[in-house]
């Protein structure tokens, strides 16, 4: 086994331990490992565990030790939670903020940045930040379709993805127009007819209650 | 029934849990390697019979055992769609990270 696998290794046994008094040592462990991406996703995993115990400070706080990359933004995204959840909901938009910028990293595909600001956007609309919901899905989708025009089979597809999503969670809350405005413009076929199928489910059942 | 055993790529920039896109269908891997990756993930599988919309195959990487691809060329050329059915969405992308991991480093 390599060093830095014995690292992560460690830091593995520490988290299933709860062995919470010894917090700081799990970073700096983490913080030894070499390989960008592991150590990202090594501090990823510390600060959903500070999270689990409702430490949303050094969550906060290693969330800045961490590259900017998809693992960073999901990570403010989830702090941010947090901080909505127990009342914190000014704060939480500042750390909600941080977290869209982040997806603003060039090394991210379109798929990522606009499933992460699908994330967000979900978040703030559960703690009722519906202007501001609105105005990153907008961001996400124009991302996602940008993406779709990729020569590339694979990302096209997973931002086709991401638009049916969207799609999706919009007809599940009501938002029928809204949902089929997008559904609509989908580039991939078998994409746009299956969310199309599911938004008309979701009108009918609606249509049935009122 | 004559069993045939194909190689399916996932083309990947990072191999961290994020690298991977889950929806409702699976992830999606396709028949032919992709172009303008850092790698292209291998997942083999194996089905029975003739491949047509639908058709079922079963994930044969040791560490992806429970693993299903099904073929869905409605969704593009090649293109399967791998599931765990065991396993929700966070559960799918570290199971595959790991994999990659071993894989590839």
């Amino acid at each position: 086994m390599s060093s830095e696998a014995k690292i992560i290794e460690k830091i593995e046994n520490f988290l299933t331990a709860d062995d919470y008094k010894n917090g700081f040592e799990v970073v700096s462990l983490a913080l030894s490992i070499k390989d960008e991406e592991d150590r990202d996703l090594q501090l990823f995993e510390i600060i959903e565990w500070f999270l689990k115990n409702d430490d949303w400070q050094k969550a906060h706080g290693i969330a800045g030790l961490v590259s900017d990359s998809y693992e960073k933004s999901e990570a403010l995204q989830m702090i941010a939670e947090k901080m909505a959840e127990i009342g914190h909901l000014e704060r939480a938009l500042f750390v909600f903020s941080e977290a869209e910028h982040n997806c603003e990293n060039e090394n991210l595909a379109a798929w990522q940045k606009a499933e992460l600001l699908h994330k967000i956007a979900n978040s703030l609309q559960k703690y009722n930040a519906i202007f501001k919901a609105e105005e990153i899905w907008k961001k996400a989708a124009t991302i996602a379709q940008r993406g779709e025009l990729s020569e590339n089979p694979q990302d096209s597809l997973d931002c086709s993805s991401i638009l049916a999503e969207i799609a999706e969670d919009f007809a599940s809350d009501g938002k029928i127009e809204k949902a089929f405005k997008i559904a609509r413009n989908i580039k991939n076929v078998g994409k746009k007819e299956q969310v199309i199928n599911k938004i008309s489910e979701h009108s009918d059942q609606i249509r049935k209650v009122a | 029934m004559k069993k045939i055993t194909l190689t399916l790529y996932r083309g990947l920039n990072g191999i961290n849990p994020g690298a991977f896109r889950v929806d409702a269908d699976g992830v999606s891997i396709f028949e032919e390697p992709l172009p303008d990756y850092k790698f292209n993930l291998e997942i083999r599988a194996r089905f029975a019979g003739d491949k047509i919309e639908g058709t079922i195959a079963e994930v044969i990487e040791p560490m992806l055992k429970n693993g299903i691809a099904e073929y869905t060329p409605q969704f593009g050329e090649g293109h399967w769609s791998l599931r765990f059915p065991e396993l929700n969405v966070a559960e799918t992308k570290k199971l595959l990270s790991k994999y990659a991991k071993n894989v590839l480093k």
